[in-house]
């Protein structure tokens, strides 16, 4: 039978502590940041309630803020100390020849780390407390959260480096793989993305949200930045969020131990020194930082050479690139291994990497899976939306997305979509820029899109794809072309802002009701900027109050239904758009009643402003706008080709 | 008693042991001796529990070196490369140990402060030099009271007279404490005279494993003067070593007793006849000749 003291000895523990105690110590001054913060927060000026507010945000402030940066930095230089004799022959030699099992010398060097932040952070804990007890502050509950939260955070990240350490028999490999494992995730996810994207003609981004997702669980330090402190003032309250990520990531922390001693169980120490110190890991380190580095370096020669060398994109040059980075990186990769340069000789595993890059490049280049050309079926499409794509004039409806579940809208974007999967052979494929050379030498306007489609499917699945295209205006007279077809997709009447829910840019969100379907009698204000001929400058015109503001919705309404205001226009520089719309406004407040009652038991409401361009042919606004006294002979509508005319405001204006 | 049954080990894709037996008895001292990369210190790391044999057993009284640490705290080791935490002191070196072997002693520790008087205790072990560094070791081993010690290249760094008060310590300790010795060196002059057993390694395997007297009785260094000028045509199944010629003088190696050997050439009446005991080092080479290892003549 073993006896405890084999798993744990007290000398080794603290000789740990004596050894490297400038890494404790730096780490408990760091800690007594909190304290001193603390001790700024007090003024005599400040109700008990007010400090005892401060104190607590101060303290969750601090958790938050310092706990991940804190845990992650020192978390590996602990690591790299008290494992630090797994790094060198004489010294892992001298270690095992203690009597002492290795489990033993694990547990008690990954302990005495440990408690290289828990001493600190207990004395903080004490600190922070006589200090708030000096201020008049009672709060054990919040330091406890502070301690808990850095505690958590510490698990996790310091046993993480100790599983890191159980890999590498090299001091410098450590931090390097370290840092490399806690991003790998989301520079894997990225750069497969790029590969994707540069294959894929339509690939999005979010095609794969799964791998975006995953990609977030395995990047501790993204997923523990939610970690946040939430503060009302006015309530004087304050709570912490995001403590069950911390939670999550302190229980893998523990298994991350656990597999730490595992591996350290079998560990060769024959191989310290080296960069890989478990054999089993070695051709996975090895054709891992191959796949790397084709794809890395490989898209960056790549975007280097088709941006700057050559003006045109080539999946074959794509390929070679990855292949010829592929070929480097297996023999780095190598020379890592086996400190030496002399590996050419085992060309036969990088022969079988380089066929498996092959193939892999060509089954994307020729898309097997059909994922470029795939539409999906009306029937199964619940709801669409594309996004990026501008349209003229520039008011309440000049949104860049249109979300839908009309069939004629869905009809006309997969129409839409065809038409750029046809561009794919014809248009540059891999184009995703604006070509502003093509934009010099040309006087006919052109505009560039980056639009994404996004189909929710019956099944609950999501399709989306992204293409970037240049649309020309002389393109408005084909009807198959892609420019005829967004112009003709803006405009449908279900696709149409003004009728659709409306975005308010100020707020950020999506209100649930339309323009075209107030309720007039909480319109509380109906306006327009007119231009005063003689007095040469812009006036404000006003619609009087009471039923002069429903004659002029129904008004405007009315122009809606016959098509002489609301029309979209693809190009600002369209001819049609700069004749048939003006540079007036028309601005509308709406009010919107809350939908709760606030704490006094009073109805708030809040006001939306929505704008309409002016056009000169809304014949029933413009005659109720003259009834109601807001346009006269010397108040006026202007066109915005008169707008930019240098005979401005003289001729041409509309009456 | 140290039992090394059939252990191989492989580094990589090379073999560092094959197939290696020996047997250290208790209460001796026991010399491993072997060409450069035969693959001594491999099968001391083995002894010591540093590292784990791919197959085979190393054994202390039947049980297992590896992982345990009740057989390893009666072992104690000097490798040839001595390892200290930076900037700790002998004194720091011992409080270590200390907290580690059970059986560490003070008062010997204390005792041997006169014999290691040129260590100082306080200093730095970084700061001492090599022949230094090599007492404290042997201070800090010592006190650790071990049954078992495992030197590599032990006296490597020390001065003469180091060197003898250091053996004697030792043999002290086999003959006080019946502690068991297995060390490793080049020094086969200073081997032969301590060693009382000698393994010869070579390949990664123990060629020969016998008490020193049976193998310098095993083979035999003749020097004869024959009737002629030239030798005569020895038995074929005398097995020569080596033969060479001085003059008249005939030296021949062979392996066999010395009175065995001396019956057999006296058929050819010689005029001179003796019969010599070979060094440690002349058996090394001798056997190790057969080995593809022999002295060879080296004309630039």
């Amino acid at each position: 039978m073993q006896s405890v003291k084999s798993y744990f000895n007290p000398t080794l523990f603290r000789k740990n502590f004596v050894r490297f105690w400038p890494i404790w110590v730096v780490y408990l001054l760091s800690c007594l940041s909190l304290p001193l913060a603390l001790s700024a927060e007090y003024s005599p000026a400040f109700t008990p309630d007010v400090l005892k507010y401060n104190t607590t945000s101060s303290i969750l402030e601090h958790a938050t803020s310092f706990s991940v940066p804190l845990s992650c930095v020192f978390g590996i230089l602990v690591a790299i100390a008290v494992f630090s004799y797994l790094f060198s022959s004489r010294s892992v030699g001298f270690a095992h020849t203690l009597p002492m099992r290795r489990e033993g010398l694990f547990l008690t060097n990954y302990l005495s780390g440990f408690c290289f932040f828990l001493f600190p952070l207990v004395l903080v804990f004490v600190i922070s407390l006589l200090v708030c007890a000096s201020m008049g502050v009672i709060c054990i509950g919040t330091l406890l959260t502070w301690l808990v939260v850095h505690v958590l955070c510490t698990i996790f990240f310091y046993s993480f480096a100790v599983f890191c350490a159980m890999f590498t028999g090299h001091l410098l490999a450590l931090p390097a793989f370290y840092i490399i494992f806690n991003v790998l995730a989301l520079g894997i996810s990225s750069i497969l993305q790029v590969v994707f994207e540069y294959f894929l003609y339509g690939y999005s981004w979010g095609s794969f949200s799964a791998l975006n997702t995953v990609a977030d669980w395995l990047t501790p330090a993204s997923m523990l930045s939610r970690l946040d402190c939430v503060s009302d003032r006015t309530t004087l309250t304050t709570a912490i969020t995001g403590m069950e990520y911390a939670l999550l990531y302190a229980v893998v922390g523990i298994v991350f131990a656990v597999l730490a001693l595992l591996v350290y169980r079998r560990r060769q120490l024959e191989l310290a020194g080296d960069v890989v110190a478990v054999r089993w890991v070695r051709p996975i380190f090895r054709y891992g930082f191959a796949a790397c580095f084709s794809m890395v370096i490989g898209c960056v020669l790549y975007a280097i050479f088709t941006n700057d060398i050559i003006p045109f994109d080539s999946a074959p040059l794509l390929i070679f690139f990855l292949l010829l980075s592929g070929v480097i990186g297996y023999f780095l990769a190598e020379m890592l291994l086996q400190k030496s340069f002399r590996v050419f000789r085992r060309w036969k595993g990088c022969a079988v990497f380089s066929v498996c890059v092959l193939a892999l490049s060509l089954c994307l280049a020729f898309d097997i899976t059909g994922y470029t050309t795939r539409v999906p079926s009306s029937q199964n499409i619940t709801g669409i939306s594309i996004s990026g794509i501008s349209s003229a004039p520039y008011d309440s409806a000049a949104t860049t997305s249109i979300t839908s579940a009309d069939s004629e809208v869905i009809a006309q974007i997969l129409s839409v979509h065809q038409t750029l999967i046809g561009l794919k052979g014809s248009d540059n494929p891999y184009a995703r820029s604006y070509s502003y050379l093509a934009s010099a030498v040309t006087s006919i306007p052109q505009t560039s899109l980056s639009t994404t489609i996004t189909y929710t499917l019956s099944s609950g699945a999501v399709i989306t794809r992204e293409y970037n295209a240049t649309v020309s205006l002389s393109d408005l007279t084909a009807d198959d072309s892609l420019a005829s077809q967004l112009q003709t997709l803006i405009n449908l009447p279900a696709a149409n802002a003004y009728n659709a829910s409306t975005y308010d840019a100020s707020r950020n969100q999506f209100f649930s009701y339309a323009l075209l379907d107030l309720i007039p009698a909480n319109i509380t204000s109906i306006n327009m900027m007119v231009y005063d001929t003689e007095m040469d400058i812009w006036n404000t015109a006003e619609c009087p109050v009471g039923n002069a503001r429903t004659q002029l919705y129904d008004a405007i309404l009315a122009d809606f239904a016959e098509g002489t205001l609301g029309v979209r226009y693809l190009f600002d520089e369209d001819p049609e758009r700069l004749t048939h719309t003006c540079a007036n406004d028309i601005t509308l407040v709406y009010s919107v009643p809350a939908t709760t009652p606030n704490a006094s038991g009073q109805q708030d409401s809040s006001y939306v402003q929505f704008t309409i361009t002016m056009t000169p042919d809304a014949a029933h606004t413009i005659s109720a706008m003259k009834d109601l006294g807001m346009l006269s002979d010397t108040n006026i509508l202007i066109t915005n080709d008169d707008s930019r005319a240098d005979t401005l405001y003289k001729t041409n204006y509309v009456r | 008693m140290i039992e090394v049954r059939h252990v191989a080990k492989t580094f990589d894709q090379f073999q560092a042991l094959h197939d290696l037996n020996m047997t250290v008895k208790d209460g001796s001292i026991y010399g491993l001796v072997g060409p450069n990369g035969a693959g001594k210190s491999t099968i001391l790391r083995h002894i010591t529990g540093i590292l784990r044999q791919d197959e085979g057993q190393v054994l202390v009284d039947g049980a297992p070196i590896y992982e345990n640490p009740a057989v390893k705290s009666r072992i104690s080791s000097i490798p040839d490369d001595i390892y200290y935490f930076p900037s700790a002191s002998t004194r720091d070196m011992m409080r270590f140990l200390k907290g580690f072997y059970p059986r560490f002693d003070m008062a010997r520790y204390n005792a041997l402060k006169d014999v290691f008087q040129t260590v100082k205790e306080t200093t730095p072990m970084r700061r001492l030099s090599k022949g230094m560094q090599k007492q404290a070791a042997f201070w800090l081993s010592m006190s650790c009271r071990p049954d078992i010690l495992v030197l590599d290249e032990p006296v490597d760094g020390l001065d003469p007279v180091m060197r003898r008060q250091v053996w004697a310590l030792l043999m002290g300790d086999v003959s006080e404490h019946g502690t068991t010795v297995l060390v490793s060196s080049h020094n086969l002059r200073e081997l032969e005279d301590v060693c009382d057993h000698v393994g010869i390694l070579s390949h990664g395997t123990v060629l020969i494993e016998r008490s020193l007297a049976d193998l310098q009785d095993n083979v035999v260094k003749m020097q004869v003067v024959f009737q002629d000028r030239e030798a005569p045509a020895l038995p074929p199944d005398l097995e020569v070593l080596h033969i060479s010629q001085v003059g008249r003088i005939h030296t021949i190696i062979v392996r066999g007793s010395a009175a065995d050997v001396t019956t057999r050439l006296a058929v050819f009446s010689p005029i001179l006849m003796e019969a010599l005991p070979l060094t440690l080092e002349e058996i090394f080479i001798y056997e190790l000749g057969g080995e593809d290892y022999a002295v060879r003549e080296i004309v630039l």
